[in-house]
């Protein structure tokens, strides 16, 4: 078995060194020539690099990428001022002159490399060992929209970006606490992304936020392409099913942990931010239930908790009641279903397992398509393929309903990655239903709490409020309950009750 | 140390099919019984009728009906699976009848392999049939198609509307081993109909006699709380007097349904064995035969006085006919062993005390409304 495993995933992946870049040797060089040399040996795959000598009274060696740089701004601040100079100006003064500048502060090579890369220009004074770098670099963005993914009716309807300055502009506008603090980390050699760690200071427990930031400075990431891959890094336990952590488009279910005392991770590059440390009901639970008034709330949110516990056990329960306890069927409903099983030629067991890998498949095509073949692919799924099975002797048509109905409670809940690992999830215990019965699916809900009660986010325990149920947080666990009543933050908070952990000023 | 215990763990998983004997049932290959019916045949046989649900879609009966002899239950169930194309099991059924002599032989062997299998439920019916059961099941019923489901359907109605002495298995079982009798529905043939005819009084597990629905009233009322049902007494047009003054015929007949009723019992001496009764019940008076004044003063006193009277009469009919069967379905026994410390009682010991218990009954009837308007 190991050994089949071992051939599967090879244990030790092939390490390719990168290359050291030619460049590297490369130093500053006094002499407008010489750098003009190295800067178009250096970006010689670059077509767009542009390298120029201004020359009025004074010679400035202006380098940028053109394609990255803001051109209106290039001319009208730099090119335009500099042109104007007369004497020859160090390094400093020019920088005085230049607001949006900055002096180049050490004679590295692959510093100043990186920043002509992101979009910056370098100035080269003649005759000076240093230049100055000035931000011209364009953003490139699309305009804040509605969220597309976790659509709301009530509530700001405003996503987050791509661009980590608007997303935590979009914070700090919620959120004009002189308490928010941030921690910038950077990471990936090759995508050099901007990792902010947010959190409100009065509020997080700091020892958590000290864990949270050794465990991503711990990641030596070559790239990171999107917040949902350095949630999975985060992880705890990265074999388990479960997600760890929620990430989420929408601002406003952002700005409601950070309030709880829980940590925000914004990550440069990503429509979605982390929220960390998330408990097992977090992700049941939706941020609209607090704008609908409690007793709506309350009802919107035990219609979720129903959804899940649909989704997962009645396939298994059709199956374990059509296999093994045909005495637990009543008995107005034992002539029609045992009449529709008649002409099936499968074993409950199978024919669950298939009707339930159709509907997964369906669902996998639904989303894959572009939405307007998506809408024939309903049609051609739910009408089709739902009453030719019946009609074709395939499946029961009581069984139909079962699947139909599990699968769309499993879209009720409102974090997609919960939504998918409980459709993965339940053909554990269609199977275990159908080998031994209802004995099966107890020792799966069994095996399942068992489970969550090992998991943990972040260091704090997963399935919290049945893991420890404390007076304070019974309220709003899983109930929504009024605000007059909630409490205020969760337990994860530094609160009163709860005693700081940590000391306040965190290592960078 | 893990991987050794991820292993045990797909090893134990794996082999608790085998090890648990789970046998398992896919449902459209069973033959589920919804009645069967036991006779007494010669020769210490009995004789077994299975209804069973039919779940061939093309059929146009619903039911099926095997008919086997064997020495028990148990065998005569096996030999009903050779007659059937599917495996006959029990665990949908809802109702076992008895036919009349053979409850009168003693069912404890009979009942006994019900309550061990664990398919069967304690709240299945219990039924005696007055002539053999293999005819009232087998039978081809002109009104219905499903004789199974029209008894338990029958059964069930009359209970749940308290019209008629409930007499599932846990009912049975717990009076057979504690010191009370039990007490089962009695069906009878009716043409084309099946009836509820009478309440079929038990001895131990030994049929005893039978008692008819106007009795089995009083019973019920007796044994526990009760909010339905209703009586029908005739009271003599003389006795009632002033009231019944312009009355021609000898008696009026009042039917009065019960709204509440509860009954207090009380151990009054052991020796000589005597109960006090009282029952207290608020009616409804839905039909009389004689046109009365309930307008005038004391019309409603009188005629409460007079049903109690009468209703009192009859209770102690009942009890003496009860003593007389020597069956104890109200459960005077249980009643006196949980009064009496160290009493030790024996059903046996019981049942010869019983012959000399006498009884002390009250019946407090309240009319407390006139029929009601819609």
């Amino acid at each position: 078995m190991f050994f089949i495993k071992n051939m599967l995933f090879k244990s030790k992946p092939k390490f390719n060194k990168p290359n050291a870049t030619e460049s590297s040797s490369f130093t500053f060089a006094t002499e407008m020539a010489q750098m003009n040399i190295q800067l178009q040996e250096t970006f010689r795959m670059l077509p767009d690099f542009v390298s120029r000598e201004l020359t009025n009274k004074v010679t400035f060696g202006v380098y940028y990428l053109s394609n990255l740089v803001d051109s209106e701004l290039l001319n009208k601040e730099i090119l335009n001022r500099l042109i104007e100079i007369e004497e020859l100006l160090s390094p400093e003064k020019l920088v005085d002159l230049l607001p949006i500048g900055q002096l180049l502060l050490d004679d590295n090579w692959n510093h100043m490399q990186q920043y002509i890369l992101q979009g910056w220009t370098y100035i080269h004074i003649s005759g000076y060992k240093y230049g100055i770098l000035v931000n011209t670099a364009k953003q490139r963005e699309r305009a804040l929209t509605k969220p597309e993914n976790e659509s709301q009716i009530l509530g700001p309807q405003i996503a987050f970006t791509e661009n980590l300055e608007t997303n935590l502009a979009l914070i700090h506008q919620y959120l004009p606490n002189p308490d928010l603090s941030e921690i910038a980390i950077n990471m990936g050699e090759n995508t050099q992304n901007n990792i902010r760690v947010v959190y409100l200071r009065n509020r997080a427990d700091l020892e958590m936020v000290t864990h949270i930031l050794n465990t991503i400075q711990a990641l030596d990431l070559e790239s990171l392409l999107d917040a949902t891959v350095l949630a999975q890094w985060m992880e705890d336990n990265p074999n388990s099913a479960f997600p760890q952590t929620i990430t989420t488009e929408r601002v406003d279910r952002a700005i409601f942990p950070l309030l709880e005392g829980k940590v925000v991770i914004v990550v440069s590059g990503s429509p979605n931010v982390i929220i960390c440390p998330t408990t097992f009901l977090d992700f049941f639970k939706s941020i609209e239930d607090y704008y609908y008034r409690w007793t709506v709330g309350l009802f919107l949110r035990g219609l979720r908790v129903l959804g899940i516990m649909i989704s997962l056990f009645a396939t298994a329960v059709y199956v374990a009641a059509l296999t093994f306890h045909y005495e637990t069927i009543p008995q107005a409903f034992l002539v029609p279903l045992a009449q529709s099983r008649a002409r099936v030629p499968f074993p409950p067991l199978i024919e669950a397992l298939m009707l339930e890998t159709i509907i997964q498949l369906l669902g996998e095509a639904g989303a894959r398509l572009p939405s307007k073949v998506g809408q024939t692919m309903g049609i051609v799924g739910g009408i089709v393929i739902g009453q030719a099975a019946v009609q074709a002797g395939f499946t029961s048509n009581i069984l139909i309903i079962i699947v139909a109905l599990s699968a769309l409670s499993s879209f009720t809940t409102p974090v997609f990655a919960m939504s998918n690992t409980i459709r993965i999830i339940r053909f554990s215990i269609i199977i275990s239903a159908g080998i031994i019965g209802g004995l099966g699916i107890t020792m799966s809900i069994a095996f399942l709490i068992l489970h969550l009660l090992r998991q943990s986010s972040v260091g704090q325990p997963y399935f919290y409020p049945p893991y420890t149920i404390e007076n304070k947080n019974k309220r709003d666990g899983l109930v929504r309950m009024p605000f007059s009543s909630a409490p205020k933050r969760s337990v994860f908070a530094n609160t009163e009750e709860n005693n700081p952990k940590g000391s306040s000023d965190i290592d960078e | 140390m893990k991987r050794f215990n991820l292993i045990f763990l797909v090893v134990l998983v794996l082999s608790l099919p085998f090890t648990l004997h789970l046998k398992a049932n896919v449902l459209e290959k069973l033959g589920m019984v919804i009645a069967s019916g036991y006779d007494k045949v010669d020769g210490n046989k009995i004789k077994g009728t299975y209804v069973l649900h039919q779940i061939d879609p093309s059929s146009k009966s619903t039911i099926l009906t095997i008919t086997s002899e064997s020495l028990t239950s148990k065998g005569a169930r096996v030999a009903a699976n050779r007659q059937s194309h599917k495996k006959v099991v029990a665990g949908q059924m809802r109702v076992v009848i008895y036919d009349y002599k053979l409850a009168q032989s003693g069912l404890s062997t009979l009942v006994d392999t019900l309550f061990r299998d664990a398919s069967v439920a304690s709240t299945i019916y219990m039924a005696v049939s007055k002539e053999s059961a293999e005819d009232l099941l087998t039978h081809k019923y002109t009104q219905f198609s499903d004789v199974g489901s029209f008894i338990v359907d029958d059964i069930q109605q009359n209970i749940l509307g308290e019209q008629m002495i409930s007499g599932t298995l846990h009912e049975f079982l717990s009076a057979l081993y504690s010191t009370a009798d039990p007490m089962v529905p009695l069906l009878q043939r009716k043409g084309d109909s099946v009836e509820l005819k009478n309440v079929a009084l038990f001895n131990g597990d030994k049929l005893v006699g039978t008692v008819g629905p106007r009795e089995a009233f009083f019973l019920k009322t007796i044994r526990d709380r009760y909010k339905s049902g209703s009586i029908e007494l005739s009271l003599a047009t003389n006795q009632l007097g002033d009231i019944a003054k312009n009355v021609k015929e000898k008696t009026v007949r009042i039917v009065i349904e019960n709204i509440a009723s509860s009954c207090t019992k009380k151990l009054i001496s052991q020796n000589p064995l005597k109960f006090q009764v009282n029952i207290k019940m608020k009616g409804v008076l839905t039909e009389s035969s004689a046109q009365l004044d309930f307008r005038q003063v004391g019309v409603i006193q009188t005629l409460q006085k007079k049903l109690d009277d009468e209703s009192e009469k009859q209770i102690q009919i009942l009890l003496k006919k009860l003593i007389s069967l020597d069956s104890d379905p109200i459960g005077f026994g249980e009643f006196f062993r949980s009064r009496v410390y160290h009493s030790n009682l024996t059903s046996d010991k019981w049942h010869d005390m019983y012959k000399s218990a006498s009884y002390d009954v009250h019946v407090d009837i309240r009319i407390v409304r006139m029929g009601q308007i819609q």
